[in-house]
């Protein structure tokens, strides 16, 4: 193999008594991807951080092209040629394409900022990957996959010879994704060398050539990607055989819960569906294709026409408090912004959702507000010290079980999930799947978005594909393949 | 540090851990304040100073209560002073044999004071609509009520202050109940409701919440621009009673009265560990947040500065303690953590 670029040898990070990283080593060559994977909380970030000079390890050293180094801060590991491309990206809306790569770097004539110049560099910055934006064009209204090319164009105006990218993949669509292995595939000729965070399998397996897998902040194996099956590199990262995590489906539809009929917005374009108790009915399409936006409107957050039936009554909720008390309710696709409290605690989250239910005269009855929560608590496996933890103390995945177990402490009829699984690691996805199950034999009925395919047939009953704000195809789960769907996708 | 932690007790770890421990800086700051003043002016300590104080605090805290409703629900509100002002001009004309003002009428003093918090609840009701139900922030929509309430207090005072008042209504500040004032007991009601509002109510933990992430209230059920309109209705009756008891207390109503404190308040909650940006906050904090404001005023009569360098000093001191107080928590913060 060619040279080695990057050593980090028996690292280790301790927070006061909590073991982050105990003796972890990676090694990295010229032109390598690596895969780095892991459970939330195994320690990825950590080791990230502590490359980015973010944190500074216990112990354990860093060699850089040969030479041991200590990475002060994260401008320092810049200088040094190290870069990271966030899963949550900072940019600067307000500014444009070219402020925000070369930010606190603008080149300069006589004390003013020379434009002439910035927009010649971002040019031949971006001719070097074969990406053209308007270097003017302001950030703001840029989707996610253009922001992380901006992310990735700043790596590489500071010549960078590593590029980290954390969980790049998180947030684009399949087509998207298949943009960015381009251009992590066109990197590595360049001769940088990559590590590449995911918790997708498809990632890895696109642009992996090694990969790494951490446990409780341990190495818990290594190998070179095409000689591993999928289920070889969960059983590192879990610790144990995962024969099918979606597990087996028991539920029973039953009658017509809910009904949908011509709903229409600016955003959806006339869409029809029943859903049944105990069913579980999927929605599949690409991002922007009015998934969202359907169940955003039968919840009361954005106006619609059409009808909505609930039980045989007629129902046009105003607002999703309206939604609720008809027992409707909606785990959102951004669980940080629109789900969660960080800064309370798990049982003040998901007592929010009986706090109507279990007051007296406009008296909150905490008791019953901490059994009813702590019960959903034990029922979800949320994993925390206790009750108190804030909510932004957990992984991504308990943190979506927090906000699941909110939804569900309020007893609803229908429950509408967007995208449950996204940023949770493979244990608590095989956790939500369950609850899901669950939930469906208890005769919930269940509208599911998924962009993960996979998922999206396994866990349906029926899937629904959308396109462009129109209903454009319909089939039972059964009979679905990914294919299929993704041709009737695009 | 190191050296300390190992000392520490379980006990120790559990206070520090609990969610009052952002209550340390505020108490060290206390304590430390006081004891400068005391070395330059035994007297501080004296029955009757501390008496003073606590006189000094009644009006601080009560707008702190106002102002945490609004603030814990992450907005905020500027013109607390002005609905003060306000209303206690209105009510002390209603109470006033004779005075300078518009309004002549002279009644029963319990009817002056219901009109008195009705104006304040009508003020908050204004703040609020435009606040819920507009986009206008709520930093600007408070700045131009407290500066167009402020001139309807000129108006209504004609610019005089308002005197001569009623016998009755100087009960509200003269009273004493086993040897202490009747407004401390007040500024004690108003902590206690507040605090019953706050946390036993479903309002209150509404309030929390919707400081706490307005979007994810707003998905989770809850009404947040009612929410929203509700906190300035309760700022401004609270608003109003501050003002009421003040001039009850100066026996008279001032054209200026409560300049300056809005800031008074916001001052109060921030350094008692209210955020500015909301969703958490205790009375209890408040409560040493006002005092501290309280001891700060005094104590600078006590230490012999002149008016006008106590405004120096106090703007100094707001911004050192809100950092002291930072300092303090994050040294016990990284003390709970190891």
């Amino acid at each position: 193999m060619s040279e080695v670029v990057l050593q980090m040898n028996h690292v280790s990070k301790n927070f006061g008594g909590v073991h982050a990283l105990t003796d972890v080593s990676l090694t990295l060559h010229k032109g390598e991807v690596l895969c780095l994977v892991g459970e939330n909380g195994a320690g990825k970030s950590t080791l990230m951080n502590v490359l980015t000079g973010v944190v500074q390890p216990s112990s354990g050293e860093i060699i850089l092209h040969g030479e041991p180094v200590v990475i002060k801060n994260p401008s320092d590991a810049f200088a040094r040629g190290i870069s990271i491309v966030h899963q949550e990206l900072v940019q600067m809306g307000k500014l444009t394409v070219a402020e925000n790569i070369f930010a606190g770097r603008l080149p300069t004539k006589h004390g003013l900022v020379d434009y002439d110049q910035l927009y010649k560099d971002t040019e031949e910055l971006m001719d070097k990957i074969n990406i053209h934006f308007d270097p003017k064009a302001k950030v703001r209204q840029f989707s996610i996959a253009q922001c992380q090319l901006i992310e990735i164009l700043k790596a590489l105006s500071y010549d960078s010879s590593v590029i980290v990218f954390d969980e790049p993949t998180a947030a684009l669509t399949i087509d998207e994704c298949q943009i960015l292995y381009g251009i992590i595939k066109d990197l590595q000729v360049r001769g940088v060398s990559v590590i590449f965070i995911s918790h997708r399998m498809a990632d890895i397996y696109a642009v992996g050539e090694n990969v790494a897998v951490l446990r409780d902040g341990k190495n818990s194996g290594y190998g070179v990607v095409s000689e591993l099956t999928e289920q070889q590199i969960i059983a590192m990262m879990v610790g144990r055989h995962m024969e099918d995590q979606y597990g087996e489906k028991h539920n029973v539809p039953g009658d017509v819960v809910l009904k949908v009929r011509n709903l229409k917005n600016n955003r959806v374009h006339g869409v029809n569906f029943d859903v049944r108790a105990g069913e579980v009915l999927g929605f599949g399409g690409l991002i922007g294709a009015g998934r969202t936006e359907i169940l955003q409107a039968i919840f009361g957050i954005d106006k619609y026409e059409g009808e909505v039936e609930l039980d045989g009554k007629q129902i046009h909720c105003k607002s999703p408090e309206e939604a609720i008390k008809h027992g409707i309710s909606l785990v959102s696709e951004n669980r940080k912004d629109y789900g969660l409290i960080l800064k309370h605690a798990i049982l003040k989250n998901i007592s929010l959702g009986i706090l109507d239910m279990t007051s007296k005269h406009g008296l909150a009855d905490a008791k019953t507000e901490n059994e009813t929560a702590q019960e959903f608590m034990d029922k979800l496996q949320i994993k925390a010290t206790d009750g108190n933890t804030k909510a932004m103390a957990l992984s991504g995945g308990n943190q979506q079980k927090v906000v699941i177990a909110r939804c569900l402490a309020s007893k609803p009829k229908v429950l509408f999930l967007d995208e449950p699984t996204r940023g949770v690691d493979v244990g608590a996805k095989a956790e939500i799947y369950r609850i899901i199950d669950d939930l469906a034999c208890q005769g919930v009925a269940i509208v599911m978005v998924s962009s993960e395919l996979p998922e999206l047939i396994a866990i349906s009953d029926r899937i629904i594909v959308m396109r462009e704000g129109d209903q454009v195809g319909e089939m039972p789960a059964k009979e679905a393949t990914e294919e299929g769907i993704m041709a009737l996708c695009v | 540090m190191r050296t300390v932690k190992t000392k520490n007790s379980s006990l120790m770890k559990k206070i520090l851990q609990s969610q009052y421990a952002n209550l340390t800086g505020i108490i060290v700051l206390i304590i430390t304040f006081a004891t400068i003043v005391t070395i330059v002016n035994p007297l501080f300590l004296s029955k009757a100073n501390i008496l003073n104080v606590g006189r000094q605090m009644v009006v601080f805290g009560i707008i702190a209560c106002a102002l945490s409703f609004p603030q814990i629900a992450g907005n905020t509100d500027m013109g607390i002073e002005s609905v003060g002002a306000l209303c206690g001009a209105i009510t002390c004309e209603l109470v006033s044999a004779s005075n300078p003002g518009i309004i002549q009428a002279q009644i029963h003093p319990v009817l002056a004071i219901i009109i008195g918090v009705v104006v304040g609840a009508l003020c908050g009701l204004l703040n609020g609509v435009l606040i819920a139900y507009t986009t206008i922030p709520a930093f600007i929509v408070t700045l131009g009520t407290q500066t167009a309430l402020r001139g309807m207090t000129y108006i209504v005072t004609n610019n005089m202050p308002i005197a001569q008042l009623d016998e009755r209504f100087l009960w509200l500040s003269e009273a004493k109940l086993f040897g202490i004032n009747i407004q401390i007991y007040f500024l004690a009601c108003f902590f206690l409701v507040t605090a019953f509002i706050l946390n036993k109510t479903t309002f209150g933990r509404k309030v929390f919440a919707v400081g706490g992430n307005a979007q994810a209230a707003y998905q989770s059920g809850i009404n947040v621009k009612r929410i929203t309109l509700y906190c300035y209705i309760i700022c401004g009756i609270i608003a109003s009673l501050a003002g009421i008891l003040l001039s009850a207390r100066t026996n008279s109503a001032q054209p200026t009265a409560m300049n300056g404190y809005s800031t008074v308040a916001i001052s109060a909650c921030a350094m008692g560990g209210v955020p500015l940006e909301g969703g958490e906050g205790s009375v209890i904090g408040m409560v040493f947040g006002s005092l501290m404001m309280a001891m700060l005023t005094n104590g600078m009569n006590m230490m012999k500065l002149s008016t006008n360098y106590q405004y120096i000093f106090r703007g100094v001191m707001l911004i050192l303690s809100v950092f002291y107080a930072q300092w303090i928590n994050k040294k016990t913060a990284s003390l709970a953590r190891e």
